[in-house]
């Protein structure tokens, strides 16, 4: 259970008013999986590997027999893959996608069970887990150039 | 009296689907689905293979890799890989196909490359389609496209009578409208060639051979019938008397026509899967000799925009998802 609440109280604690995690916490359909790192470098790792992943889902290409493209343009627009981005806190990657209800990407929005999520993986240094986080999408909290570990 | 009679068909295809294929989904590409025809998860790639450690492969038309549970690429093979990737039936080793162009820009051609890898990635087999075309006195299939192989399999263990070029270790490569190839062990020699058709139209996909010794494989394209119609079907042929020995036909014929792609699935005795190029995934009772099931969204879920499917398959991927939840 202490591997579990460490990272979240230290992130809580690490909280400024610049800081949105609180407002992702709060936020509805929040969901936090833990995957344990044993240091910053293999949390490197383990974001890159996982906005790779996402990224190679996401790679275009046409259908050898009708020409047909895998992603339309609207589909590649509306799921926008975060770069990862280091500060002197920790590690992050922030993207928009649309995700299904057990919250997998690789949609584009065209049934009602997909919906605009931020997908986000985080590590603050101390941690002993990269974050995944998932959650609905909201105009109002605009995260893309906050450091979530300030 | 009609009710009693479908309900007692209702069982009964309840009963055969709940035999046979209740710990599989259907994979489609790199998209896995499960029996309520819903898209559970998609993996990277055009052309994949789940293992129960929860890595798997992914093809693509720039390489081959094998990626992690933890999204980690282990090792990557450049190529253009296309049509399907396979294992052979103990898992070790890994069978695809690539192609090679000689200059296309200066009239050359297409020539494919079929390859055999360890599963760490080491080239264990690679030859070339040319060597073959000049064994059997092939010229090609077209003037840009001397080969266009669309599967390519290791040949299991035998438990049926069959000719002695089917033995298990040799491989079977099929390619459109050139034929259907039975290749030695190390893939250089042929040690049989079957051309299936001379016209151009015609093509046959997913050449396998079964257990009992059978050749198993989609016909894509017969010849148009009086009335021009065209139709596709599922035959499993004997190879020592050369009689189809299951055919599946729709009726009317024309019902069923996947013009370029197509995948075919002995699971048992009685049920056959297959899969049409548009309009979705098949399962036959041959017993029943009707469809017992029929899944639609395998095909329409796949992909956003509408476009074929070479094939769909069914696989018990519990193990592999396990570590994908």
């Amino acid at each position: 259970m202490t591997r579990y609440l460490l990272p979240l109280l230290l992130l809580v604690s690490c909280s400024s008013s610049k800081t949105n995690w609180n407002n992702l916490k709060n936020e509805a359909n929040y969901r936090a999986k833990l995957i344990p790192v044993n240091s910053r470098d293999e949390a490197r790792k383990v974001i890159n590997n996982k906005v790779n992943f996402i990224k190679m889902l996401f790679e275009q290409s046409k259908d050898p027999y009708f020409g047909t493209p895998r992603w339309s343009n609207y589909c590649l627009e509306i799921n926008k893959i975060g770069t990862v981005t280091e500060s002197t806190k920790g590690i992050q990657a922030i993207s928009v996608l649309v995700l299904n209800q057990t919250g997998d990407p690789g949609y584009c929005n065209d049934r009602p069970d997909q919906a605009r999520s931020r997908l986000i993986y985080l590590y603050c240094d101390g941690m002993d887990n990269v974050m995944e986080i998932k959650q609905s999408y909201s105009k109002e909290v605009k995260l893309t150039t906050d450091d979530l570990c300030e | 009296m009609r009710i009693i009679y479908s309900v007692a068909l209702l069982l009964l295809m309840t009963d055969v689907f709940a035999m046979d294929l209740k710990n599989t989904h259907l994979v489609n590409g790199c998209s896995v689905f499960n029996w309520d025809g819903e898209k559970v998860k998609s993996f990277p790639g055009s052309f994949c293979q789940f293992f129960d450690d929860g890595s798997f492969l992914s093809g693509t038309i720039d390489s081959l890799k094998y990626m992690t549970k933890d999204s980690e690429i282990k090792w990557e093979y450049k190529g253009h890989i296309h049509h399907q990737v396979n294992l052979s039936p103990d898992l070790e080793r890994i069978m695809f196909m690539s192609s090679d162009y000689n200059s296309p820009d200066k009239g050359g051609s297409r020539v494919d490359q079929l390859v055999v890898l360890s599963r760490d990635g080491k080239v264990l087999l690679r030859q070339s389609a040319a060597d073959w075309m000049k064994q059997v006195n092939q010229e090609g299939y077209t003037k840009h496209e001397m080969t266009h192989f669309n599967s390519f399999y290791e040949i299991p263990e035998i438990k049926g009578k069959a000719p002695d070029y089917i033995k298990q270790g040799n491989y079977i490569a099929n390619s459109s409208t050139v034929g259907t190839f039975i290749l030695s062990a190390d893939l250089k020699k042929v040690l049989h060639f079957r051309k299936i058709h001379t016209s151009h139209k015609h093509q046959i996909h997913d050449v396998q051979i079964l257990t009992n010794g059978r050749m198993i494989y989609f016909n894509n394209s017969h010849t148009p019938t009086s009335n021009n119609v065209y139709f596709s079907t599922i035959e499993e042929m004997d190879l020592l008397t050369n009689r189809i020995e299951f055919e599946f036909r729709a009726n009317p014929e024309a019902a069923f026509f996947s013009r370029y792609c197509g995948g075919v699935q002995k699971i048992d005795e009685d049920i056959i899967l297959f899969s049409h190029m548009l309009t979705g995934t098949y399962v036959y009772s041959r017993k029943m000799k009707t469809i017992v099931n029929y899944l639609y969204q395998t095909h329409v879920l796949d992909s956003p925009s509408f476009s074929p499917s070479q094939q769909v398959k069914a696989v018990d991927v519990r193990a592999f998802m396990s570590h994908w939840k």
